[in-house]
């Protein structure tokens, strides 16, 4: 009930302006309001009283005041126009009050009202201009009291003329002053406000900003107190990436009970502690986290990699541990997968590099006899009865030893010492009854060799996809031009003769699939033939006007029954007399005077050369020997062109088919 | 695979059967196990490996044990295969898997919750490549059951 009177009173002071105002304004509306509804009361009762004590003239006075202050209620009340109520009361104030001092009033008292006019006039208007009110009613008032014979009121006596014109000042400066402070108190409460207000807001958005990021960020973030328990907000990934079932406050070491062993918990403890001591280094301490990267099973049973960092921090005077928890198990599933793949990869090597210096036929025969053996220990393994029982360990021995010998017979070494440290174990246990835990611990160990055997398999069928593939897919390149290819740079490289190599004219796809390596073998003895003997450095060819390169051309061309080889090369060519000089010395009879063309057939002599070293690539006498050898051999001649410092051209004919 | 990896499974499937059924299950001859092998088994409870060995480790169990073991249990007869019967060994693997992981302290090992897998002759999903697969037989008053374990050592840096 109190407050629905306190909203009508409230209702009735502010003349129903329900939107807040400025406190200045809101001050004086709330005083003319009461100002207007005190005055109406005490008018009416005044004017009542006058009334019955036969004063009329007054009563009606009185009375139409009561009025048309109540007119002013209502006028503030309908237009909201408070300014217009706060100028005109003090002027209809200062006419009534002027009015009672003037007339004397009931009792010659009148002047006595005029005490409340420095109030009503100042606190509606203000210092300033209620001050200027002020002034002029004492004007007002000392006229009427000191100006003889104008009113009824100079018949006063002068000590209370003087003594209310004193008191009117006095009321006057204090209402002053007062209202003076009164606004400078206002203005400082006001300007508090609005400073609270703007701190307020500033805290408002920092902590919409921290909400931000706490809700936002994908590590967790929280803080653990002295108990070792997660205190106030923390980032709301925490809970994620923890799989923390409630919100409520918990233990932050309690969380790895039965994650970890009961020791490491405890040294976890221990750990933390620490930072609650200020002697400790931070960077120690950092150094040893035992939580940078763990492994553990979250409480809704998910394997994580979780990295924990830790920072000691002091929060009004309280140590804290400033903790921030990743999410780290995608980047660790991907480290292991790649870590397993690199080992399975080396170990594939390891076999590979085994497995290709060793026959097929000869591994196939080892795969299959080593998985009849294994299988053959299983069965008796799956068998469980008492007398597979007793010859276990036999049959275990034996098989695992026929296993180890054939993997080194063919030189697979490394999964025959696999297999050998099996079988010094079992040859610890040989000839007494074995333990159930014993035959497990061999069971396992042969499991281990299976799953290598597996490997070993996969990776030879591997290697048969390959193979099959490339056969399948790709056209080899002709083997014979890249040969002659080589051979041209590498001795280039070697003998530091430049030389071009022309093999425009060689179409080997007429060579029958027969002759290839012959023609391959006798074009590399040709080429290192001019490399050798041929082929001059290039100061000399520039001594000769040779181009600084030599020369070397092939032809191959099909004609008829026929394929016809040429080849050349632009250096010294053969020098029949050197050649006849050599003959002479290697005693061959009746060469020195035959014809240039029949000296030139020396050199496909065996052991003729006119190289006085022997090396890598000549001095033997052999090679063009042989070529002519095998050239006859598969039905074919071969002859020699040359011209003594121009070059040198081997022709040859081979039968197709 | 190391053996060390395999005894707390074993002994905890021994002291689960032990205090649940009120006797210990003999463990028989253990043997070789390919990974197509198919296994007469009816419903299997699976422990993923993580760590420093990978890996899965099997209880398989044919339908009239796991029955059994469900009516012992529960109180109930059970005829077929039903949701019983599977939350049954459910919580028997999850037995097993929470004991085990005690034994397990000491390695760098890491066991996931147990997953059931039912059906006639099914498959498991052993890991990827050549991994060594052990079976361990065990027998009871209430018929075989088997223990699997399949686990590659991983070697890290």
């Amino acid at each position: 009930m109190a407050s629905r009177f306190q909203k009508v009173l409230t209702n009735i002071l502010r003349s129903g302006i329900q939107t807040a105002l400025e406190a200045e304004d809101e001050i004086r509306l709330l005083f003319i309001n009461s100002i207007i509804l005190v005055g109406f009361v005490a008018l009416m009762v005044f004017a009542l009283r006058d009334f019955f004590a036969g004063d009329h003239v007054y009563s009606v006075v009185t009375a139409s005041l009561a009025f048309i202050v109540a007119c002013l209620f209502f006028f503030i009340r309908w237009t909201k126009l408070v300014q217009a109520g706060l100028w005109f009361l003090p002027i209809l104030m200062a006419a009534f009050y002027g009015y009672l001092a003037e007339s004397g009033g009931a009792g010659t008292s009148g002047a006595l009202w005029s005490f409340s006019y420095p109030l009503v006039a100042i606190f509606l208007l203000g210092y300033r201009r209620g001050g200027l009110f002020t002034l002029g009613y004492l004007f007002f008032l000392g006229i009427v009291l000191f100006i003889p014979h104008l009113t009824p009121a100079w018949d006063m006596e002068l000590d209370f003329k003087i003594r209310t014109i004193g008191t009117y000042v006095v009321i006057s400066i204090f209402v002053v002053e007062f209202e003076y402070i009164r606004l400078q108190a206002q203005r400082e409460i006001e300007r508090g406000r609005k400073e609270l207000a703007k701190t307020t807001d500033a805290l408002l958005a920092e902590k919409s900003q921290t909400d931000g990021i706490l809700h936002n960020i994908r590590e967790g973030i929280f803080l653990v107190d002295e108990n070792l328990r997660i205190v106030g907000r923390h980032s709301d990934s925490l809970t994620q990436i923890l799989d923390l079932e409630e919100e409520t406050s918990w233990d932050f070491s309690t969380y790895f009970d039965g994650k970890l062993p009961e020791k490491e918990v405890q040294s976890l403890r221990d750990y933390l502690m620490m930072y609650f001591k200020s002697q400790v280094r931070p960077e120690l301490l950092q150094s040893i986290n035992p939580l940078e990267t763990i492994k553990i099973s979250t409480p809704l049973g998910r394997l994580k990699t979780l990295a924990f960092t830790f920072a000691a921090i002091k929060l009004e005077g309280q140590r804290f541990i400033l903790a921030s928890v990743r999410d780290d198990t995608l980047t660790a599933e991907l480290n292991q997968k790649l870590h397993e793949e690199e080992d399975k990869a080396a170990r594939q090597m390891r076999h590979l590099f085994q497995i290709i210096h060793v026959r097929p036929e000869l591994l196939v025969q080892f795969l299959e006899d080593a998985t009849d053996e294994i299988a053959d220990i299983n069965r008796r393994l799956k068998a469980n009865s008492q007398q597979a029982q007793d010859d276990l360990m036999e049959a275990f021995y034996q098989g695992v030893h026929a296993v180890k010998g054939n993997a080194a017979l063919i030189g697979l070494t490394s999964f025959s010492e696999r297999v050998h440290e099996l079988e010094n174990l079992i040859k610890d246990w040989r000839g007494r009854s074995p333990d159930w835990r014993e035959i497990l611990t061999l069971t396992v160990e042969l499991s281990k060799i299976q799953a290598e055997l597996e490997e070993i398999q996969t990776l030879i069928q591997r290697m048969n996809t390959f193979q099959k593939e490339m056969a399948n897919n790709t056209v080899p390149q002709d083997l014979v031009v890249l040969t002659v290819e080589r051979a041209v740079q590498k001795l280039a490289a070697e003998t530091g003769v430049q030389a071009t190599l022309d093999l425009k004219d060689f179409v080997t796809t007429t060579l029958p699939s027969g002759h290839r390596k012959l023609v391959k073998d006798i074009l590399v003895q040709f080429i290192r033939n001019s490399f050798v003997h041929g082929l001059e450095p290039a100061e000399e060819r520039h001594a000769r006007k040779k181009p600084q390169a030599g020369r070397i051309k092939i032809i191959c061309q099909d004609r008829g029954p026929f394929l016809s080889l040429s080849y050349q090369d632009d250096g010294r060519g053969l020098d029949p007399d050197r050649l006849r000089q050599t003959a002479v010395k290697k005693a061959l009879k009746n060469w020195d005077t035959r014809p240039d063309h029949e000296i030139f057939e020396l050199i496909f002599e065996n052991g003729f050369s006119t190289a006085a070293e022997v090396s890598v690539h000549a001095g033997r006498g052999v090679g063009l020997g042989l070529v002519k050898t095998r050239i006859e051999a598969s039905g074919g001649k071969v002859s020699v062109r040359s011209a003594s410092g121009q070059g040198i051209a081997f022709d040859i004919e081979l039968p197709k088919g | 695979m190391n053996i060390r990896y395999i005894t707390p499974f074993i002994d905890a499937t021994q002291n689960a059967f032990l205090e649940l059924l009120g006797s210990k299950p003999e463990a028989l001859t253990p043997f070789l196990v390919r990974r197509e092998e198919v296994l007469d088994w009816d419903i299997s409870g699976v422990i993923g490996i993580a760590g420093e060995a990978r890996g899965v480790v099997v209880l398989s169990f044919p339908r009239g044990l796991a029955q059994e073991v469900t009516t012992i249990l529960t109180g109930q007869m059970k005829t077929s295969v039903d949701d019983d019967v599977i939350d049954t060994v459910g919580e028997l693997v999850n037995i097993i898997a929470g004991n085990a992981k005690k034994g397990l302290e000491e390695f760098k090992l890491m066991i996931s919750l147990p997953s059931i897998v039912q059906g006639d002759s099914h498959q498991i999903g052993w890991p990827s490549g050549s991994v060594p697969i052990v079976g361990i037989p065990f027998t009871t008053p209430q018929g075989h059951f088997n223990l699997s374990v399949g686990l590659e050592n991983i070697i890290t840096v």
